[in-house]
């Protein structure tokens, strides 16, 4: 009984215990894989989106994302 | 310039390195009444004075139906000491209204260079559900029992 009892208290409490960490941001280091990624452009959410023009610098540091600057 | 979190960091100075400093912003997914944490790297190198900090950076999270309408917004400031390209961790929680949350990160104060890297939001603290408080509460009541029975 005291045994059943231990189970289901430990099932329990693992069941409400939080979730594991995991971050919701896409692409929070920016790193690029390609010029046509995910990154940077577009409305929907996942998407990183760019709130002034002049980020189109730093093309070394940042060359795909740079291109993509330069169209808005 | 270099970033200990992967090969590319953002500088949100942009090409003209004047203000209005640039930003991003991106829209996630939340729970409303979830609370979350805002965290990011902010890069500076202390070797070269018209790279230098202070810096600062204004971060926010609004609710996406309402951007004015923002849960969390702050300036946040880094000139650390010492030497060379230093990044410095900043973190700031807020509480999710609506299913979705911008988050804008926007560059406010600097000269040429202000880093940008290592943008996570993490979850930190769910919306209890009924169920769960509910297991949660059988689960205390066990080990009562339990410790009761070993007491007797």
């Amino acid at each position: 009984m005291r045994i059943a009892l231990s189970a289901a208290a430990v099932a329990a409490l693992l069941v409400t215990l939080p979730p594991a960490r995991a971050n919701l941001i896409t692409n929070g280091s920016f790193e690029v894989a390609s010029a046509d990624s995910s990154l940077p452009t577009g409305n929907g959410a996942g998407r990183w989106q760019y709130r002034h023009s002049r980020m189109d610098g730093h093309r070394q540091q940042y060359p795909d994302l740079a291109a993509q600057f330069q169209r808005l | 310039m270099s970033t200990p979190y992967g090969s590319y960091f953002l500088d949100l100075t942009g090409a003209s390195d004047r203000t209005p400093f640039a930003g991003v912003e991106q829209t996630i997914t939340t729970t409303p009444g979830a609370t979350y944490a805002l965290s990011f790297a902010l890069g500076v190198n202390q070797s070269v004075s018209y790279e230098a900090g202070p810096v600062t950076v204004s971060a926010s999270a609004s609710a996406s139906a309402s951007a004015s309408a923002g849960l969390t917004s702050g300036l946040f400031t880094v000139n650390p000491a010492g030497s060379g390209n230093i990044w410095t961790m900043e973190t700031q929680d807020f509480t999710a209204a609506e299913d979705t949350t911008l988050i804008s990160i926007v560059g406010s104060v600097g000269a040429d260079y202000i880093g940008l890297d290592d943008v996570s939001v993490d979850l930190i603290q769910a919306v209890p559900e009924p169920t769960a408080l509910a297991l949660f509460a059988a689960a205390l009541a066990s080990l009562c029992y339990i410790r009761r029975s070993h007491a007797l």
